[in-house]
């Protein structure tokens, strides 16, 4: 290599060293995070999946237990996806870049897919549920009791949350995917 | 020390370097830098190593560079050139070196993302081989890059 090839590389390279362990205790702190972040998120979800079948065991609702039975089989099913996910994105770190951006555009889609369900699917699944057990029942029924007007609020308040989570992320998501997509037309162009 | 320790040692340098190739806020930059460190720990378990090592940590980085989405820094953002220069220089070269680098990384990032990378992973000190490996590229082909990103460098810097 020529001498001028040599003086920019030394150039590239004479930058400040890292601390690593500054480095490594901000990884561990950050992998913490997310491994708290999905604990709470699950144990969330069973706490909600066990109130149901509380509810159901006392009589309060009345779904012929679909409705703990498919909130656990939700749980299960994100959790398979989660370990699935996880193990292709390990893959997609060796993959060629025009693949890798298909890949995380295609996860971004997944992504704002998601997000849609949540501020759009669940709250119309749970009026649909609703209505539909009125509908059934012969009338809208109101909670009965204390304990019912508290399984009642926990529902409305995770329904309102999920919303509000599913509006921001699905934001988040267009934006992404829009940003990858302007990313093509360099990879399109390569040798 | 374990084996995770060691490569941010090794080659958290050059990751850092390759995250600055990409975004200008140091906030942005140490972002993107965390992000591929954590791919790497995670990719860590399927290295057989077949490759080089360096040229694995390259392709996890410029894998994750690429479907890395640039947001707006939620820090105040340093210049480049205001962070901590090379001690043993005097203070006009500290100053000149430090303006060099920077056009030199100011060039590196206005490169069209085909050419910057064989660029930024030879001046990181990888063969035309390990290029190729670390963005699936033919060595010829990393090549073909190489050549016409130097051109285009020179061009920029002059």
């Amino acid at each position: 290599m020529s001498a001028d090839d040599d003086a920019l590389k030394a150039l590239w390279r004479d930058t400040p060293t890292i601390d690593a362990g500054e480095v490594r205790a901000r990884l561990d702190a950050t992998n913490r995070l997310h491994r708290r972040l999905n604990q709470a998120s699950f144990a969330l979800g069973w706490l909600a999946a066990a109130a149901i079948l509380a509810a159901e065991v006392a009589g309060r609702i009345d779904t012929a237990f679909a409705a703990p039975i498919l909130v656990a089989a939700g749980l299960i099913a994100s959790w398979l996806h989660y370990r699935w996910s996880k193990k292709r994105l390990q893959r997609a770190f060796s993959v060629e870049p025009r693949a890798m951006l298909a890949f995380a555009i295609g996860r971004s889609r997944a992504g704002l897919t998601l997000a849609r369900s949540l501020y759009l699917g669940l709250p119309a699944g749970v009026a649909a549920g609703y209505l539909g057990g009125a509908a059934a029942g012969g009338g809208l029924a109101l909670p009965d009791g204390p304990s019912g007007w508290l399984l009642f609020a926990g529902v409305l308040a995770g329904v309102a949350l999920a919303v509000t989570g599913g509006v921001v992320m699905a934001r988040r998501r267009a934006e992404d995917i829009a940003a990858l997509k302007a990313r093509r037309p360099e990879f399109e162009g390569a040798p | 020390m374990d084996a995770f320790d060691r490569i941010i040692k090794e080659h958290g340098a050059m990751v850092r370097r390759i995250a600055s190739s990409r975004e200008r806020d140091s906030a942005l930059i140490d972002d993107l830098m965390q992000e591929i460190l954590l791919a790497v720990w995670r990719a860590w378990p399927g290295f057989r190593g077949e490759g080089s090592e360096k040229a694995f940590v390259a392709r996890i980085a410029h894998n994750v560079a690429i479907s890395h989405v640039r947001r707006a820094s939620r820090f105040k953002s340093t210049p480049l050139d205001e962070r901590t220069p090379d001690g043993s220089a005097g203070p006009e070269a500290l100053t000149d070196a430090a303006l060099q680098r920077e056009r030199l990384l100011e060039a590196v990032r206005a490169l069209p993302e085909p050419l910057r990378e064989p660029l930024v992973l030879h001046l990181e000190g990888l063969t035309q081989a390990e290029i190729g490996e670390a963005l699936g590229l033919t060595a010829t082909n990393a090549g073909v890059r190489l050549t016409r990103a130097r051109a285009k460098l020179k061009e920029m810097m002059t």
